[in-house]
């Protein structure tokens, strides 16, 4: 630094300063936009400053006690040029050098979540690590976000009700299919789309209060196909994990198409798994679901990853296509084909906890599924704000053959031929006319379930042949159902109220055949009458169901009034008995919606319920549901009351990356029908008898999540308590159960540094039985943890470990801990579409697993067969 | 003769690419906090802004505007959505529509003919105005205070009705800032008016070596208007949205909540703009 002393001149009281000159560069050119600046000589606070002109002229004044001056020259690229200067008026004129600009770099930050209006918007970049493959893999990890294990996608506590993809509806209900294959690094951005009503007429008429999902893709993964390959194999034994995905999302058309298969442990059925509850509880009332009329014994699956005991041979084919037809209709298609064999092996014990009995209950089994199943949906699909249509045919064929050895105090040989086919027409069309919005829906079904339960050696022998041996004990049970629901509705806005009138009216005939066959020697015999159903049911509802809607700024009120007439005839062909019910029902419901502030909200509703039972609960024959239960009714039609009440506050914070929702839930139900539970050595006899009955539950659940942005940490908190109670007839006394179920969790996603991340999760859960004649509780506790921490030594190498702990203890075995590690290393050479992975499952080779579950008087603990150790080499191309 | 025709062709062909094009050497990133009705002290909303600076000039204008301006145009490309649909659906509107709001302005600052300007719109109509660099009386304090690790030394001034305390760098020779106070002899990096309206915080500085990033302004499709006239439109798009959203005649609102949506946007949208002269 050069220091140049100009003036010397006397000392003043009062110096005043006047300088004035030109700024130049080292080539004579001038400097605009330089600052010139007065300090005192020791001192960084600026007197005064001149910004010079265009011809690079500046003038500074100053006054004050000060002799002695700082003058500094700076401008944007050229070096700092100091002087000092005595009090005077002066004539300066510097030539600053050019130099690079240097610059403390302050790198913005920011937040990797932010909304605008409604859309919540989360950079996929900022939650990205680098072993995520799929999206699926960050959606989880979301402040706000909860992925169910079956896939089912929350956003605050309430499911999605779309996943688009760039802003199109490919795949429905089935979003599993795009959530686990497409790309990670093809993401731009998350959106969760708040309040979202998928139906464009419906958009100002009828609020929703739950949120859709739209992945938006960067662009380059806009205009050209996506495709993966993978090829993997491994042992021991031979173990092979092949995959083939091709994908397309352009402006109009998009695809998703995919092969898999493996047998190593890998589910891959479920991504092609339906996510929407409403539907399903719809479906099941129309009888569209399947649900089995007899079964092949099964403990519930083991808490553990599901990977740890799925002996699984699982091809699985889908054909996701969506087409516009015109600017108006897209025509889509969505089609799968699963074909899967299975096999698990389990021992499990049963307790039973009777009145002055405990009935224990071993079984030792070996289960194998064959499964067949497809499933199509072909859709035409308007949707535009004055015109909705939606048209969906669709077919879903099972064919199951499923097999078991069981070792019990006998060994018993099980077989169930167990189909399953529905066809299904849904209509809906919704049009805007001048004074309201109309709409007309239709749907269609046939179902038939034919189901066939043979058991090995000829069992209960006094119950069913006069004490006489025989060889197989046969079940047959067929279920055929028809169904359709009509109707048209109106809606109307008037300023802040809406209003919907529905009419409509449904009918469903089913039709029950089952018949219990002893088999001697090839010649069959069915047991007695006692033992058969033949059954013709009709339901016949009309209704109409109003409800108006309350939406100013803050207040969401909505209150429904369902009114239906029900008529149910069936007639038992075999004891021609006709009988039947009809009962006029109204089902009120009422909800209310407070926003608080733009953070806090409010929600409650309370709703009453009345139905009747299905055709399942008035067959008065036997029917063997297993091979150890056997289970009739001597009551007529089931008749359910109940009542709901529940209130949920939620805070949403995108500007903090705050999300936090609690709430609780009060039912009661009151049924007419009370299921006597009686023991003949193993066999289990279920029977439905006249009674008044009560079951309480409440449920107090919360889950806290948040982003600490200068960490790069989600965290999360759940918990969930639950507490019930239950009536019961065993062995001829009505016993009341209380149950208590208690849970918490912990989740903890952190990028530890930009070489390691980390995963962590812990869950704990209590579950308390008690009835009046125990003195103490049965409890079951249950622990888990898993750890996993990722770490990528440079760029194109990955390595992963993780470890997971499970701790048991119920009332029959001692308490026990279980520890799984599994290992991973992942490659992908430079500029390479290849990566190739390597995966060790199960290092410690543990073998068997053991489950407790605890409900009313009944404790299960199973031990379960579980994958050994193995070895996976994988090769992925992606396009 | 040849070469000096062709040489002062040349010449200046690249002085009159110097003058209108600049690139820009500096970018910085400032977050506003802002009081969009100054009749409701608590609810704030936050806007994040760039900031490029060149030799000889600046541009200032609204990120996260330009990112979601960006989405919308990418829905409108990718037949997402239709402008029809947009004029026709209320969501739609509140999601992409631009009545009452106030980050659409993009503002080029030339310091050589000291001038800025002026890109915004109103609704959807788009308009464009020049401005004279308004010569700020900054009075320098000595309190000083350290942002991003910057020695700053604070400056008042008053801008058009508001009273401003700003932070400066002088490590940082550059006599801008955000929106349009520029005229300190260091980058400003914090300036907030003395009721706490309007708040810039600078959050982000990076330097651009080899820059590609052009410091110009789309004018396209704009309309050449004045600040007064500007203003007038404005402060009218937030009196009655309404009338701004329809009187252009090209947007019929239809449905059948449309009258209660008339009252809505007839009633007004608070208005607390940043020059209050």
């Amino acid at each position: 630094m050069k220091f140049l002393f100009l003036f010397l001149l006397p000392i003043y009281a009062d110096a005043q300063f006047f300088f004035k000159g030109k700024i130049l560069n080292d080539k004579n050119e001038v400097i605009q936009s330089a600052s010139i600046r007065l300090y005192k000589k020791n001192s960084n606070i600026i007197l005064t400053y001149s910004l010079t002109d265009n011809a690079g002229h500046y003038s500074l004044y100053w006054q004050g006690e000060i002799d002695s001056l700082r003058l500094v020259a700076s401008s944007i690229g050229y070096e700092k040029k100091e002087l000092i200067v005595l009090g005077a008026s002066a004539n300066i004129d510097l030539i600053l050098k050019p130099k690079a600009i240097e610059l403390k770099e302050v790198k913005a930050i920011f937040s990797p979540v932010w909304q605008r209006k409604d859309t919540i918007n989360y950079n996929v970049s900022e939650f990205k690590q680098q072993q995520d493959r799929v999206i699926g893999d960050i959606i989880k990890r979301l402040p706000g976000m909860e992925v169910s294990p079956s896939g089912q996608i929350k956003y605050n506590g309430k499911p999605i009700n779309k996943y688009y993809i760039e802003g199109l509806d490919l795949l429905e209900d089935r979003y599993g299919l795009a959530n686990n294959n497409i790309p990670a690094e093809s993401v731009d951005k998350v959106q969760v789309l708040e309040n979202h009503q998928p139906i464009r007429v419906l958009d100002s008429v009828s609020f929703s209060d739950r949120a859709a999902l739209n992945i938006k893709l960067k662009s380059n993964a806009k205009t050209k196909l996506i495709g993966r390959a993978r090829l993997g194999i491994g042992g021991s034994p031979l173990l092979s994990e092949d995959e083939l995905v091709g994908m397309l999302f352009k402006k109009k058309v998009q695809f998703i198409n995919t092969y898999k298969y493996n047998n190593t442990g890998t589910d891959n059925t479920r991504e092609l798994n339906s996510q929407n509850i409403s539907e399903y509880i719809n479906a099941t009332q129309n009888g569209a679901i399947k649900n089995d009329l007899v079964s092949l014994i099964q403990p519930t699956p083991p808490s553990t990853s599901q990977k740890r005991y799925l002996f699984n041979n699982a091809n699985t084919i889908s054909v996701n296509q969506l087409v516009p037809l015109n600017s108006t209709y897209q025509l889509r298609i969505n089609a799968s084909y699963i074909n899967d064999f299975q096999r698990r092996q389990s021992n499990t014990s049963t307790t039973f906890y009777l009145p002055g009995d405990t009935v224990l209950i071993n079984e030792q089994n070996k289960h194998q599924t064959n499964l067949n199943l497809v499933q199509t949906d072909l859709s035409l699909i308007a949707n535009t704000p004055k015109y909705y249509l939606k048209n969906i045919l669709k077919f879903q064929g099972w064919w199951s053959a499923e097999r078991s050895r069981l070792i019990t105090n006998k060994d018993i040989n099980q077989q169930l031929s167990n189909p399953f086919f529905n066809v299904a027409n849904d209509f809906r069309l919704i049009k805007t006319k001048v004074k309201h919005i109309q709409e007309w829906g239709s749907y269609f079904g046939f179902v038939s379930l034919p189901q066939n339960l043979s058991v090995q050696p000829g069992l209960y022998t006094d119950l069913v042949n006069n004490n006489l041996p025989y060889d197989v004990l046969i079940q047959q049970a067929s279920l055929k159902t028809f169904y359709t629901d009509n109707y048209l509705s109106l809606r109307k806005r008037k300023s802040k109220v809406s209003s919907q009138y529905k009419f409509g009216f449904n009918i469903q005939t089913q039709n029950l055949l089952t018949d219990l066959i002893t088999d001697k020697s090839g010649i069959k015999q069915s047991v007695a009458d006692t033992f058969q159903n033949s059954l013709n049911w009709q339901r016949y509802r009309i209704y109409n169901e109003n409800s108006w809607s309350y939406e100013s700024n803050k207040w969401r009120l909505t209150f429904s009034l369902p009114l239906s007439y029900n008529k149910i005839e069936y007639k038992d062909t075999l004891l021609k008995i006709k009988s039947g019910n009809k009962s006029f029902f109204i089902n009120p419901v009422a909800t209310a919606m407070l926003e608080i502030t733009h953070k806090w909200s409010i929600t409650a509703s309370a709703g009453y319920n009345n139905g009747f039972g299905d055709i399942t609960g008035i067959s008065s024959g036997y029917i063997l549901k297993t091979y150890r239960n056997l289970s009739n009714n001597n009551a007529p039609l089931a008749e359910i009351k109940s009542g709901s009440l529940s209130t949920t506050v939620i805070y949403r914070n995108p500007l903090k990356i705050v999300f936090f929702n609690t709430g609780i839930m009060l039912s009661k139900n009151k049924s007419n029908l009370l299921y006597s539970q009686r023991f003949n050595g193993n066999l289990e006899t279920l029977t439905a008898l006249i009674q008044d009955n009560y079951t309480n539950r409440a449920t107090v659940s919360g889950r806290f999540s948040k982003y600490l942005i200068d960490w790069k940490t989600s965290i999360g908190f759940n918990y969930s308590y639950t507490f019930g109670n239950q009536q019961q007839l065993q062995q001829s006394r009505l016993v009341t159960f209380s149950n208590k179920n208690f849970t918490i969790g912990t989740t903890i996603s952190a990028k530890l540094s930009s070489k390691i991340t980390t995963d962590y999760s812990g869950t704990y859960l209590t579950y308390r039985s008690k009835s009046q004649l125990q003195l103490t509780s049965s409890t079951i506790t249950s622990g888990s943890q898993n750890i996993s921490v990722n770490y990528y030594p440079t760029e194109r190498l990955i390595f992963r470990i993780a470890g997971e702990h499970y701790y048991i203890n119920n009332n029959v075995s001692p308490a026990s801990n279980y520890y799984f590690a599994d290992m991973n290393m992942r490659y992908k050479p430079k500029k390479s579409r290849i990566d190739y992975e390597l995966t060790c499952q199960n290092l410690f080779n543990t073998k068997a697993f053991t489950t407790a579950l605890l409900l009313n008087n009944v404790e299960t603990v199973s031990e379960f067969q579980l994958r050994p150790r193995q070895l996976l080499f994988k090769m992925s191309f992606s396009l | 003769m040849k070469y000096l025709i062709l040489g002062i062709l040349v010449s200046t062909y690249f002085s009159v690419k110097s003058q209108s094009i600049d690139s820009a050497l500096i970018k910085c990133t400032y977050e506003l906090t802002y009081l969009p009705d100054s009749t409701k002290p608590d609810k704030f909303k936050k806007d994040i802004l760039t900031l490029f600076v060149g030799r000889n000039t600046s541009l200032f204008f609204s990120y996260i505007n330009f990112r979601a301006d960006s989405a919308f145009k990418a829905d409108i490309e990718e037949g997402n959505i239709t402008l029809d649909e947009v004029s026709k659906n209320k969501d739609l509107q509140k999601k992409y529509t631009k009545a009452g709001f106030y980050s659409n302005c993009f503002l080029l600052s030339n310091y050589q003919t000291n001038t800025i300007e002026i890109t915004d719109r109103i609704g959807n109509d788009k308009y464009y105005y020049y401005e004279e660099i308004e010569k700020i009386k900054w009075i320098i304090e000595p309190d000083t205070l350290t942002i991003l690790g910057y020695a700053c030394q604070k400056a008042i001034a008053t801008f058009r009705g508001r009273n401003y305390v700003s932070w400066f760098a002088s490590e940082l020779p550059i006599n801008s800032g955000p929106y349009k106070f520029q005229g300190l002899p260091g980058l400003i990096l914090e300036i907030m008016d003395t009721k706490n309206n309007y708040k810039y915080n600078c959050i982000g500085l990076e330097k651009l070596s080899n820059s590609k990033q052009l410091i110009v302004i789309e004018k396209n499709g704009y309309t050449k208007t004045s600040r007064i006239e500007f203003r007038k439109a404005f402060k009218a798009s937030f009196d009655n949205p309404w009338q701004t959203l329809t009187g252009g005649g090209n947007i019929t609102i239809s449905g059948p909540n449309v009258d209660q949506m008339k009252a809505m946007l007839q009633k007004g949208i608070a208005y607390n703009p940043i020059e209050l002269e």
